[in-house]
């Protein structure tokens, strides 16, 4: 159990990670215990080994190509067509197209049909109003009735002729 | 052994960065726009980044584009680098966040790197450092354990292996290796010890007793 705590911080014992105290601790314990001095060693060995891995170097143009790309944006853009073209302008054209083109549509279908759609509309909305009726449960004297509730169908007079006015003063 | 340890930890140091005041007073320019400075600091750290991403994907072309990409957005964003101190750790993040947004959670296909040919020719692209003292056996030793390192390194799952390359490869802190792979520094440092495990154990099984490598348990 001591060796298994001891063996997970020899890593950073390695990497000198380990506070002075805890350090020394872990050293005493290498002293008196094979088994974690050779696992210590074989990790040491490993790290110098991978340490050796070759280092690759950049391409000599590489810092050229970094800065062409940092320098190239910012040159190009000039102040009128930062102006002209600012990102705000891209959902705009979006809307605007959207509008456009929907509105077009609607151009597209001729006016007669359109006035016959429209009426068609309203004739289903009409009967289905006049088809609205609450019921009311409501208890009489001699046992439970009903009441029917009729909306005012404003649409029922097809008289043409505007009434009288009922709120004119007599 | 402590003076092996004292090394390695001295190691760690030496390599992690520039003195402060340089650093604080490079980023200061460059955040102004200045080019200049920010090729010094490409100076700096591009070598750091380059290798990084090579150790992650195993692709020496996919790192010249991934650290090129890592540089153009770090100097585009360097208005959001609060703490100039950690321009490393950061610069690391943004390139640990571009291998990511390249492979999304995939894993890249490694190559492995070549050893060396009959003629003695590499041709994995990699730039061998001039060590004059070396001989021929040393070359071809250095290439075939470069080989079976790099291996190891990519058979291991992807969070050991982006602490493993921090901490035996580019040998930063732990403190900078939680920074960048925003963990804990107690998960950080657990991971570490786990990754070095299974590199160590992955190497003894393909080295074997070659190499003197027969003191491994």
């Amino acid at each position: 159990m001591e060796c298994r705590i001891y063996t997970e911080s020899l890593t950073a014992l390695m990497d000198g990670e380990l506070p002075n105290e805890e350090a020394s601790t872990i050293r005493a314990h290498l002293l008196v215990c094979r088994s974690c001095d050779a696992e210590y060693r074989s990790l040491l060995y490993t790290y110098e080994l991978v340490g050796k891995a070759q280092l690759i170097d950049s391409q000599p143009a590489a810092w050229s190509l970094i800065e062409r790309r940092i320098r190239t944006p910012k040159e190009n853009r000039s102040f009128l067509r930062s102006l002209l073209f600012p990102n705000i302008w891209l959902p705009v054209t979006a809307i605007a197209a959207l509008i456009l083109f929907t509105s077009f549509l609607f151009l597209l279908v001729p006016s007669d049909n359109r006035s016959v759609a429209l009426q068609q509309v309203l004739k289903n909305y009409i009967q289905e109003r006049d088809r609205e009726f609450s019921t009311k449960g409501v208890l009489n004297n001699q046992g439970v009735g009903t009441v029917r509730t009729v909306h005012y169908n404003p649409f029922r007079d097809a008289s043409p002729v505007p009434k009288d006015n009922p709120f004119k003063a007599e | 052994m402590k003076d092996k340890e004292h090394n390695a930890a001295s190691d760690r140091k030496a390599v992690s960065g520039v003195e402060p005041e340089q650093l604080d007073a490079l980023v200061n320019s460059a955040k102004t726009g200045n080019i200049a400075a920010f090729s010094e600091l490409y100076g700096l750290y591009g070598k750091k980044i380059l290798n990084y991403i090579f150790r992650l994907t195993g692709s020496r072309e996919e790192a010249e584009d991934l650290m090129q990409d890592t540089f153009v957005l770090a100097f585009k964003n360097l208005d959001s680098l609060k703490e100039n101190a950690k321009f490393q750790s950061w610069l690391f993040r943004i390139a640990q966040n571009n291998v990511y947004q390249k492979y999304r959670g995939k894993t890249p296909q490694i190559e492995s790197i070549d050893v060396h040919d009959s003629s003695g020719e590499s041709s994995s692209g990699v730039t061998e450092l001039p060590t004059p003292t070396k001989g021929p056996e040393d070359k071809l030793l250095s290439a075939e354990l470069e080989k079976i390192v790099q291996r190891a390194i990519n058979e291991l799952p992807e969070k050991y292996r982006q602490v493993f390359v921090l901490s035996a490869v580019q040998r930063l802190s732990y403190q900078e290796i939680a920074d960048i792979v925003g963990r804990s520094l107690a998960s950080v440092k657990s991971d570490i010890h786990r990754a070095r495990v299974e590199v160590r154990d992955k190497i003894k099984e393909y080295l074997g007793d070659n190499y003197g490598m027969s003191n491994l348990h």
